[in-house]
């Protein structure tokens, strides 16, 4: 375990003030948090479940890739899993470069690639059941 | 092969993990229509699963080694 997914709550603005050193002038972050409706039907919480051994691995190829497509310094990701309620921090991604165009790219092809491509799945409840998603929001 | 599920093929088939002895030249095509006797549900997820062997998406029609892990992973929803 490479330690990209955790089971305990995510603090996000304790990975970003990790991140930059003495040479970076940007970090972009992405914070996911669990929204409380999805297309008009309320969302009482969600659970993620993953693949856990190959999510890690796809990860930290994502990040090696990152950093080898953009000038970026440095990079910070955390996934959960289980059960989340309203409002928790379900990701989050930090990326440190010199300037702010590599530092905003990077996080936002991290995100999308690791939507698209890591496997981790969500289940969402709601008041009168729960369902996997398994289509493109 | 070991075979691994999630979500809801996971909850479909009743089980995380199991191993099932194969033929050679299995591959996770074959090795899925095994499950779908199994359990007749997942049959239909088919076009929404991809599959992967050792942690790498693959082709279904991949040729499986002995002692493989065979994924059949569900869309994926991180975020």
């Amino acid at each position: 375990m490479m330690g990209y997914l955790t089971r305990d709550p995510i603090d996000a603005a304790a990975l970003m003030r990790e991140l930059p050193g003495p040479a970076d002038g940007a970090l972009a972050t992405f914070v996911g948090v669990v929204r409380d409706n999805q297309d008009g039907r309320a969302v009482l919480g969600l659970e993620y479940e993953a693949h856990e051994d190959m999510a890690e691995r796809q990860l930290a190829r994502l990040i090696e890739e990152a950093r080898h497509r953009w000038p970026v310094s440095s990079v910070a990701l955390r996934h959960r899993l289980g059960a989340l309620g309203i409002g928790e921090v379900s990701v989050a991604i930090a990326v440190a470069a010199p300037h702010r165009n590599e530092a905003l790219e990077a996080c936002r092809w991290l995100i999308d690639t690791l939507k698209a491509q890591v496997p981790i799945f969500k289940k969402e409840r709601y008041a009168d059941g729960a369902a996997w998603i398994e289509a493109d929001p | 092969v070991q075979v691994r599920l999630f979500a809801r093929a996971r909850e479909v088939v009743g089980a995380r993990a199991l191993e099932l002895e194969v033929e050679a030249g299995a591959t996770p095509a074959s090795v899925f229509e095994l499950l779908c006797r199994r359990a007749a549900g997942l049959a239909e997820m088919r076009r929404i699963l991809r599959c992967a062997v050792d942690e790498e998406y693959v082709d279904w029609s991949a040729p499986l080694h002995d002692g493989a892990e065979v994924a059949f992973i569900p869309p994926t929803a991180g975020g």
